[in-house]
């Protein structure tokens, strides 16, 4: 379970509640208290900000649509890290194909891709982050999850266990073989 | 300290800080576990350093704004339909009163004739026919 701490008046459930009666002014509330939270998750995933932030915004509306079959067998942030994490693997998966596509129009669109990056773009920033996403994507996709949720999250494994539906020791040994397997990676890769 | 029990310690640290004093020593003295140490330590301070970006202050105002663009427009969509379908009704049947009101007193007994046979004849429109194709004009 993952508890947080906050006044009475402003506990998730309440503001819920208000949001279920049509109250908006709780769903701000609600996305002003998570937003930083769900765009870390995205952008441990998805290494870039511009689609963390795209993403953030989905996951929002996403959770604004189906809030009424949240029916609170585990904590909101439970369920909002879940659907973030799962939203972020859906955008991964989608960029894979459009990065095919892009490769097998690479001769002809080579220049207007180029030409398409954000002037103002910190090259060093960029190259980190490439770092970043080359080597995580090494990681089998249960391990990335648990990696991210631990290290961008700061999830007890008791939490992790939680958004991944697993038993606390299989979420400690999944991120136990997540680190030793990146350690091994760094180690090929410095 | 041996380097495969370091090695399996190095996974569950985040910073040098951590390290136990053996530890230290141990890197001090092996220079694979020390090359080790700095590539997993520097990996994780990347990461670090990438959690800290933050969202954009106006991210909240943004997701409220698309939410009211995708929640509102279907109220104002039926308000449109209905009001349009209101307005065929109301001129279609406007239309047609006129129509009654200007022409439909002037009805002549040929016509109601017509219009007689037309809804309670069984043979609709035979015998119309009938008088048109024996017409004298018809025969020239």
């Amino acid at each position: 379970m993952i508890y947080a701490t906050e006044p009475m008046t402003n506990t998730d459930e309440s503001l819920i509640e208000r949001i279920n009666i049509g109250d908006d002014s709780a769903f701000e509330l609600l996305v002003k208290k998570y937003q930083q939270k769900v765009f870390q998750t995205c952008v441990g995933f998805v290494h870039n900000e511009d689609d963390a932030a795209d993403l953030t915004q989905e996951v929002f509306i996403r959770i604004y649509k189906r809030l009424h079959s949240f029916k609170g067998k585990s904590t909101f942030a439970t369920w909002l890290y879940r659907i973030s994490m799962n939203m972020s693997l859906n955008f991964l998966r989608k960029q894979k194909v459009k990065y095919l596509f892009m490769r097998i129009d690479q001769d002809q669109g080579e220049q207007e891709i180029i030409s398409e990056e954000r002037a103002d773009q910190n090259i060093l920033r960029k190259d980190e982050r490439k770092k970043i996403a080359s080597i995580l994507q090494k990681l089998t996709t249960a391990q990335r999850k648990a990696f991210v949720l631990s290290h961008y999250q700061e999830l007890s494994n008791q939490e992790l266990a939680d958004v991944l539906e697993i038993t606390v020791k299989a979420a400690e040994s999944l991120l136990y073989r997540a680190r030793t397997r990146l350690r091994e990676i760094v180690k090929e890769n410095p | 300290m041996q380097c495969n029990k370091y090695i399996q310690n190095l996974t569950n640290i985040h910073s040098l800080d951590e390290l136990s004093p053996e530890e230290r020593d141990h890197i001090k003295n092996c220079s694979e576990c020390e090359k080790e140490t700095q590539a997993y330590l520097s990996f994780l301070l990347l990461v670090e350093k990438e959690k800290q970006t933050a969202v954009s202050p106006f991210i909240s105002t943004r997701i409220m704004g698309k939410l009211q663009k995708t929640q509102k427009p279907f109220i104002p969509q039926l308000q449109t339909i209905l009001l349009n379908t209101a307005v065929i009704i109301f001129t279609l049947m406007l239309g047609f009163i006129s129509a009654y009101i200007l022409d439909g007193n002037k009805i002549g007994s040929e016509q109601e004739e017509m219009v007689s046979q037309y809804f309670s004849s069984t043979s609709v429109g035979l015998n119309i026919e009938d008088n048109w194709l024996n017409n004298e004009l018809y025969e020239e």
